[in-house]
């Protein structure tokens, strides 16, 4: 017989809960509601559902194009970044410390304005061809859809592929040194161990580019996102347009479960392996130079964009006034990321804590699942009601599509955070402070506090390019900066759409590049793997 | 005979090995002690080809393998054996794989002639198929040792390997690797600070102390 709870012990244990459980309620409402509102609307009309499974000859070849070009996409992705991620952690030049990271900063930049980069450096490309008198084949829009996607999703596989091999422990790769050559130890130790985590990220390209419209459209290329804003426009209602998007919704529903698994595994810092860092054995021969290779194209993938907008700008004054007439656009993006970074922070710090198992990592993830335009779609339906109209006309529904977009995304970044962080500190803590404000201030916050705001940092960056969601809930004269690139691109490629994706650019990269700059002495110490050599 | 010249070593501002040079021959056994910190490992590693030194030379059966800070031979060319300090395990590979992986080169009786032997000899042969997660620490130990002896090295290096071990295991499977040194075909140079190891093990004993090595 189980002793019974005092009246005390029952409020103790409420009061400790209700944080808690106040943070799934606001993770229900911003995330969960959106999707459920949608689904709720698919049973009241079974007749939609019937049109989803049954979609015709067109829709089927659109939903192969679209998976065919997700897997060409993930697959350059994981292909470029496993050797160059590689080269990269083999470097122990204390200038390329730091520049091994810039790769990483261009998570930030939208899929759309490496499509504007590219298609200009293209069209510069040809003019200095016919200027030689020489002409090439063009290339089938459908590649150059690809090589755009791989080029803006690559820091995602790359930063997946840099810390599973950076999380190696180096003993079980010094253990086989001392039976087989290098090149054997890479494939059948490094690369093994490694593999679970470099998957998931390209999982997650897997995800991100079967659901995104925006390169596809500006390429012409016929895949089934465009197909569900094509739906969404004509307007057969959300119930219609959930059911044209359910294909794509079971194939992230059927993809997120392996993807969870992984991610519950995933640790930022490896101390548990002990002084030893990654010895720099050389490599020789084909490998070598593969890696070099790899390196250098991610290199071109990110140089080539920024260069090129650099050079479409021309002269100063031309970005400045493309800041200055878009300066409610920039302010208005800034207010819309600080709103969804605060609250997505908050929510992922007092939610992640309890939320250490596969079931929880699962539901945590489930948003993938669902292309970013429905989440803006499910929006508009929660909060489009007399009673919400405070909502829905202000600000805060461009805040809630981008909270509902990246929270998954703050809650895995600090949950893998979290993990690397031994519980044994904590408790000792408790054991001699309790849980009171000297615990916080001295133990918790030095902590986990590279954890909340690199969290911070990466919702901030990437709500400043949020585009589909926000796409679907702003209102007229809501204007976010994505949205003014989105809809000047449509125009054409000119001066002033180039200064405008040069400033999302740089706002988005300025605050990763900032925190990765202040963060590198810790880096030093809790990441030396990374660096190469002994710490 | 494994001969080490000179050997220094410096991490940052802290120098950990000054000048070091030690013998070893085959079928002879040396321990070497110090306090943790001193630079055991790090000397056991640069001898394995694991780390570079700053000066020095490495020299394994007349041909040199280290020299200042150039590794002229690879660890797996090298002849040695390096038990560590943790079992250092492939979780991916199964007990018996664990072992086999040290002798890709042989063919497949010889491989499982040997596996056999070790399983045998280590009291291994039920957990064969067993992955590094699902044996206990101790068991996880005998696996990393019957690892080492499976490739017959020349020399065996052995790093504070049984430091967690109850005391009747620890001497079963040091028995094991004197068994190996006693019929002539290895030398050990076995690293401990801990009085009971070091009576069991015998040998030469070497002090390493700021960076100097010295007889113990």
């Amino acid at each position: 017989m189980e002793p019974a709870i005092s009246a005390d012990a029952k409020w103790v244990r409420w009061r400790a809960n209700l944080p808690w459980s106040l943070a799934v309620l606001a993770w229900f409402a911003v995330v969960g509601a959106p999707m459920l509102v949608l689904f709720g609307l698919l049973a009241q009309q079974p007749e939609a559902l019937w049109h989803a499974a049954w979609p015709d000859a067109r829709r089927l070849q659109l939903l192969t194009n679209s998976i065919i070009m997700a897997m060409a996409v993930a697959t350059a992705c994981v292909a470029l970044s496993l050797p160059a991620a590689a080269w990269l952690l083999r470097r122990k030049e204390a200038r390329l410390a730091t520049l091994i990271w810039l790769p990483l900063v261009m998570v930030a930049v939208p899929p759309y304005v490496h499509a504007l980069a590219w298609m200009q450096f293209w069209q510069g490309m040809d003019g200095m061809l016919a200027f030689l008198g020489l002409s090439l084949r063009p290339a089938p829009l459908w590649l150059k859809a690809v090589w755009v996607e791989t080029a803006a999703y690559l820091p995602i596989t790359l930063a997946f592929s840099m810390v599973g091999l950076a999380n190696n422990n180096p003993l079980l790769s010094d253990a086989a040194r001392l039976y087989v050559d290098e090149w054997t130890v890479f494939w059948r130790i490094r690369l093994v161990l490694a593999l679970p985590t470099i998957l998931v990220g390209g999982g997650f390209v897997f995800l991100l580019s079967v659901a995104d419209f925006s390169v596809p459209s500006l390429f012409q290329v016929q895949v089934y996102a465009v197909e569900i804003l094509v739906e969404h426009s004509s307007g057969v209602g959300e119930a219609m347009t959930f059911a044209v998007a359910l294909p794509l919704v079971a194939i992230g529903l059927a993809v997120i479960p392996l993807l969870s698994r992984g991610v519950a595994h995933i640790s930022l810092v490896p101390e548990r392996f002990g002084r030893f860092a990654v010895t720099d054995h050389a490599i020789g021969g084909s490998f070598a130079r593969l890696q070099y290779i790899a390196a250098m194209s991610v290199f071109m993938l990110i140089v080539v964009p920024i260069a090129v907008l650099i050079v479409s700008v021309g002269a100063p004054a031309t970005f400045v006034d493309a800041v200055v007439q878009g300066g409610d656009a920039v302010l208005y993006s800034v207010a819309v990321a600080l709103g969804a970074a605060v609250a997505v922070t908050m929510l992922a710090m007092t939610l992640v804590r309890r939320t250490l198992d596969r079931r929880w990592m699962l539901a945590i993830l489930l948003p993938f699942a669902v292309p970013a335009s429905l989440i803006g779609i499910g929006l508009l339906v929660v909060w489009n009601h007399g009673a919400t109209e405070f909502v829905f006309g202000s600000i805060l529904m461009p805040v809630l599509a981008s909270s509902a977009r990246f929270a998954p995304i703050a809650a895995a970044t600090f949950l893998v955070y979290s993990r690397s962080i031994s519980t044994d500190l904590l408790e000792v803590a408790e054991l001699l402070q309790g849980r009171g404000r000297a615990t916080w201030w001295q133990v918790y916050r030095p902590l986990f506090g590279p954890g909340i705001v690199t969290a911070f940092l990466v919702v901030f960056a990437l709500s400043l390019g949020e585009l589909p969601a926000t796409l679907m809930v702003a209102q007229p004269g809501q204007q976010t900066l994505a949205l003014r690139v989105y809809n000047l691109l449509h125009y054409g490629a000119s001066d002033q759409v180039a200064a405008l994706c040069l400033l999302l650019t740089s706002l988005s990269m300025a605050p990763l590049g900032l925190a990765l700059l202040a963060s590198r002495p810790r880096d030093r110490k809790s990441f030396a793997p990374w660096h190469g050599r002994p710490c | 005979m494994l001969e080490v010249h000179g050997i220094s070593k410096s991490f940052g501002v802290l120098q950990v090995l000054h000048d070091v040079s030690l013998r070893l021959d085959r079928g002879q056994v040396t321990t070497l002690v110090g306090t943790s910190g001193v630079g055991k490992t790090t000397l056991l590693r640069i001898i394995a080809g694991l780390e570079r030194a700053d000066a020095g030379e490495v020299v394994i059966d007349g041909e040199t393998a280290t020299r200042g800070g150039t590794i002229l031979s690879p660890p797996h060319r090298r002849t040695l054996g390096f038990v560590f300090q943790a079992p250092a395990l492939w979780p991916h590979m199964t007990v018996a794989k664990n072992i086999l992986f040290a002798v890709t080169h042989l063919n497949a009786a010889a491989r499982s002639h040997r596996l056999a032997g070790l399983l045998r000899a280590t009291g291994l042969e039920p957990l064969a198929t067993r992955y590094p997660s699902e044996i206990s620490a101790g068991q996880a130990r005998r696996v990393a040792l019957a690892r080492t002896l499976a490739a017959a090295p020349c020399y065996l290096l052995m790093d504070e390997p049984f430091s967690n071990l109850d005391p009747q295991a620890k001497q079963d499977l040091i028995r094991l690797a004197l068994d190996h040194v006693r019929d002539g075909s290895m030398g050990l140079l076995y690293v401990t600070h801990d009085p009971s190891e070091r009576e069991l093990i015998g040998g030469n004993i070497l002090l390493l102390r700021d960076g100097v090595l010295t007889a113990g």
